[in-house]
């Protein structure tokens, strides 16, 4: 099937504006702090990062893993794929249509498991509400961090791996 | 009878000869997956309504209950979804609504009023955009993140406080197996092709048979 001028340069106009825009938010979401934590009236502020680097130091591996995947590397992939998938239609590459589709398919899957720290905070802060004692609740780069996460997926589900073939 | 099916991934028409079950259609160029025929829709129906059940149950159990210096406090996902829109966090109060609550209740729903059409033959324009809908919003489903994040929160927290968990998660655990399941058996273009290819006459065939399906 072959798609229509008009429809390729929409179709590559809004993935490229979803990647731009998530790569924007990308920064605030990892600079800004994520969750606000507080244990005897003194609050601290935790960036995604320090909060990986928080559990590595007390041995949480598997936690500092899960959120590290789920957290960093997930965005970060999905930013880069949806480059590469953009540059292998820009530059005609046929030899890599294949894997092309493939990378289509792994970000499709890995889309929206970035989301977990959001349900992580949301579910702590509602939990972490002791008062003077302990409290928790969602940092300013909550909102940002799920805006890359939407944006990625708003350009996944956009782009049309037909293009490499039209 | 045959019928075609274009790859959504290159474009490449695939010619399905008939209505297999458990008989995976790959494109021959990009290898993905063109077709694959859901289960019959009466085991669907009955694990919908088992998982809306579980659903509409688990919204008000408890999660979670965190114990600090002998002061408790449980959490559900109406009160987390409620203690995010009180604290003014209305756009992931918005995002955890949605993907968590809202996308899965709906696709429940459309999956068993479709269901309940084809079984009285009342095929419609409506069914179809029903099924459009579905195929929408079912990849912003998230139910299975939450579950990830419960057990990441769990493991948060184990540190500083003292956690029980709740016939909640239990209940949800029960919801997405079923939910899952139910989702892997469901083909939402089996109607539409099923009409399109034999007679909506015949509709209700997708409703029980479990073999190969043999125009007669």
């Amino acid at each position: 099937m072959n798609l229509s001028e008009e429809k390729k340069k929409k179709i590559v106009f809004k993935s490229w504006a979803y990647t731009i825009t998530a790569l924007i938010f990308f920064f605030p979401a990892n600079f800004l702090p994520m969750m606000v934590t507080g244990e005897m009236g003194k609050a601290e502020e935790n960036t995604i990062f320090s909060g990986v680097v928080y559990f590595f130091v007390h041995g949480d591996y598997f936690v500092a893993s899960v959120i590290f995947i789920a957290s960093i590397l997930i965005p970060i992939v999905k930013i880069v794929g949806i480059v590469f998938l953009l540059l292998i239609y820009h530059f005609k590459v046929e030899e890599k249509r294949l894997l092309g589709i493939n990378i289509y398919h792994i970000l499709h899957f890995i889309g929206k498991w970035s989301m977990l720290d959001v349900f992580v905070v949301a579910l702590m802060s509602s939990l972490v509400q002791f008062g003077f004692v302990a409290f928790a609740k969602p940092g300013p780069a909550i909102i940002p961090f799920a805006l890359v996460v939407i944006f990625t997926i708003l350009a996944t589900k956009n782009f049309d791996t037909k293009l490499f073939w039209s | 009878m045959e019928f075609k099916r274009e790859c959504k991934y290159c474009g490449t028409i695939v010619e399905i000869d008939k209505f297999e079950r458990d008989t995976d259609y790959l494109c021959p160029v990009c290898k993905s997956l063109v077709y694959r025929m859901g289960q019959p829709f009466r085991y669907v129906l009955f694990l919908s309504l088992t998982s809306l059940i579980l659903f509409l149950w688990m919204l008000n159990l408890p999660l979670l209950s965190v114990k600090i210096l002998g002061i408790e406090r449980t959490t559900s996902f109406v009160a987390s979804l409620g203690h995010l829109i009180a604290t003014g966090k209305f756009l992931t109060a918005f995002i955890l609504g949605l993907s968590v609550i809202i996308i899965p209740y709906t696709m429940l729903v459309i999956r068993i009023a479709v269901i309940i059409a084809v079984k009285f033959k009342a095929i419609s324009p409506y069914v179809y955009r029903l099924l459009s809908l579905y195929k929408l919003i079912a990849e912003w489903n998230m139910t299975e993140v939450y579950l990830v994040g419960i057990f990441v929160a769990i493991i948060k927290l184990r540190s500083i406080a003292d956690i029980t968990v709740g016939l909640g998660t239990l209940v949800f655990i029960l919801f997405l197996t079923t939910f899952y399941v139910s989702v892997q058996w469901f083909n939402p273009d089996d109607v539409k092709i099923f009409c399109d290819n034999y007679s909506c006459e015949k509709i209700n065939e997708l409703m029980c048979f479990e073999g190969n399906f043999n125009e007669s």
